[in-house]
């Protein structure tokens, strides 16, 4: 036993000597990573001067930072057939005044039917264009208006669906499909790809 | 039978359709449109449709309908086999060989019978026919006489000579120029300076190409011009044989167009779904600016293109408003009268009613 403990106090102190020269460079490597991720995504940047009059290429799904968090809501996640509900889409920008935003909300369109979208941003439009078996608004400000504003925990947006079929159903906010995602753009045109959250609403 | 089926929105863009429908009062009733439309005007049909599914959807969706009552043919009849075709072109049907001729020397429309055909037809063709069914260039058509395969097309005639359309299966290729002629979507007249613009073209038909890269240059009258080059291309005047073109351009909406000079009752709702383009080898002229060329797909600063008009395009020229620097009027002033304004603004929240590339 002496023998045992005499051997590991031996080497408590190159232990402690390696720990914190990996932990540095495993931070390191994290922050480069990090670096590195975000000048990538970050297409718009204005430091880019290419020739787009030379070029015509297509991306898929537009890549932006990540950052923020888009959530749907609902008053009771209790519903009644032909009884509306309103769905509200809720905001926050990380502190980034947006001028747009885009939304994919994707539901069962055999479980309910689509009424009215709207924003409730003072100053915002927003335009819907159902595709399929989802939703997608394009939402920006009036040119008039001269702030963009900072999305807190915001109520930016209503969907009221009507429930036609009882259940359980899912009412998703997607973060991409097919060439669409949910984003939002700031006053310098960068683009941000919020964190999404989703709804589960019960038919009765 | 099936057909195409719009929402009643879409109900302009039907009339160009052979056979399409639309909502007439949201009951189970579809009131369509075909080929015979003016012997029957209103025909209907019991049908079963999701109605949340297509009021929702953009798309063109394919329904059965289950017809009750005498079923009309879907087939055009004979005074429409020559729509898009060649002035000359000749299409056998039934047991007779209509040829196409000149309709006031835009569109060969009016077909006028020239002789029978005692076998019947295959496919257009006079089965057991010495003589190919041959078909005139139309006069838009300028014929370089490269083309290449049994038969042979392009057989060096210039303007108005033969386009030889072989029986053998084995259909001919050549090599096609694609000169087009293209409005857009808030130019009306010719723009400040020498604008060019870049764009590309892909075909789907019996040869499938991807895209094709080109410049547009425009003239006095805001029309853009320019053209691509395709090699190798399966070429006959055969149905089966035709070709639809996509053309994107840099700061527009890809469309897809199906004749050679399309039109539209208002401004980019021009929709179709049949590959019917008979190219021929050499170079056939598009005159695609009977239809609006809708802006709002802007690049990105790396010239990138998602496809769709979002939040990305209208802020970009939301927070350029009054700029004139010329790396951003690249990219956001879409009608290129050299500043991004409310102009460019507005005609990007027109497009979003459309919003997504034609595929």
């Amino acid at each position: 036993m002496e023998n045992n403990v005499g051997t590991q106090e031996s080497q408590m102190p190159k232990k402690n000597f390696l720990l914190p020269i990996l932990i540095v460079l495993v931070l390191i490597v994290a922050v480069l990573s990090v670096l590195l991720f975000q000048k990538n995504r970050n297409l718009p940047s204005a430091a880019s001067t290419s020739n787009v009059e030379n070029e015509v290429i297509e991306a898929p799904v537009q890549t932006g930072i990540a950052e923020g968090v888009f959530g749907l809501s609902t008053a009771s996640q209790s519903a009644s057939i032909g009884v509306p509900i309103v769905i509200v889409l809720k905001a926050d920008s990380n502190g980034r005044g947006v001028v747009g935003y885009d939304a994919i909300v994707q539901y069962d369109v055999t479980a309910f039917t689509l009424g009215e979208v709207k924003s409730t941003v003072a100053g915002f439009t927003a335009i819907a264009s159902s595709r399929k078996n989802y939703l997608e608004v394009t939402s920006f400000k009036d040119s008039a208006s001269t702030v963009a504003p900072v999305f807190k925990d915001t109520d930016i947006l209503t969907v009221t669906l009507t429930p036609l079929k009882a259940g359980v159903f899912n009412v998703d906010l997607l973060d991409e499909i097919e060439s669409s995602n949910t984003k939002y753009i700031d006053s310098e045109t960068k683009v941000y790809v919020p964190q999404v959250d989703d709804l589960t609403v019960t038919v009765k | 039978m099936t057909i195409i089926w719009k929402s009643q929105n879409a109900k302009s863009t039907c009339e160009s359709e052979n056979v399409c429908g639309w909502v007439t009062d949201g009951t189970d009733q579809c009131n369509v449109k075909n080929a015979l439309r003016t012997a029957q005007p209103n025909l209907f049909f019991n049908i079963l449709y999701d109605n949340d599914l297509l009021n929702n959807s953009k798309e063109n969706i394919n329904y059965s309908c289950n017809v009750t009552g005498s079923v009309p043919p879907v087939a055009p009849p004979s005074s429409n086999v020559c729509v898009n075709k060649p002035v000359g072109a000749k299409f056998c049907e039934g047991n007779t060989v209509t040829k196409c001729i000149d309709n006031g020397g835009r569109t060969s429309k009016v077909p006028s019978s020239v002789s029978t055909c005692p076998n019947g037809c295959l496919n257009g063709e006079c089965v057991g026919s010495k003589d190919k069914i041959t078909g005139a260039i139309k006069p838009t058509i300028t014929n370089d006489g490269n083309g290449t395969g049994d038969g042979g097309t392009g057989n060096g005639g210039t303007g108005g000579g033969e386009n030889v359309i072989p029986s053998d299966p084995k259909a001919p290729t050549g090599n096609v120029v694609l000169a087009f002629k293209f409005k857009f979507q808030g130019v009306v007249k010719k723009p400040k300076g020498d604008q060019s613009t870049r764009f590309k073209v892909k075909l789907q038909g019996p040869t499938k190409k991807g895209y094709e890269l080109g410049t547009l240059t425009v003239d006095d009258d805001g029309i853009w011009n320019g053209s691509v080059t395709f090699s190798d291309l399966t070429l006959s005047d055969k149905l089966e044989s035709r070709y639809t073109i996509f053309v994107k351009v840099g700061k527009h909406l890809q469309k897809r167009i199906c004749s050679f000079a399309p039109s539209e009752s208002s401004g980019g709702t021009y929709n179709c779904s049949e590959s019917d383009l008979p190219l021929v080898a050499g170079t056939n002229n598009l005159d695609f600016s009977g239809i609006l060329n809708l802006v709002g797909d802007l690049p990105s600063a790396s010239g990138e293109q998602n496809g769709v008009v979002d939040s990305y395009d209208i802020s970009y020229v939301l927070n350029n408003l009054g700029n004139t620097d010329e790396d951003k009027l690249k990219i956001g002033d879409l009608n290129f009268d050299g500043v991004i304004d409310t102009q460019d603004k507005s005609l990007i929240i027109q497009s979003l009613n459309v919003k997504y590339d034609d595929e």
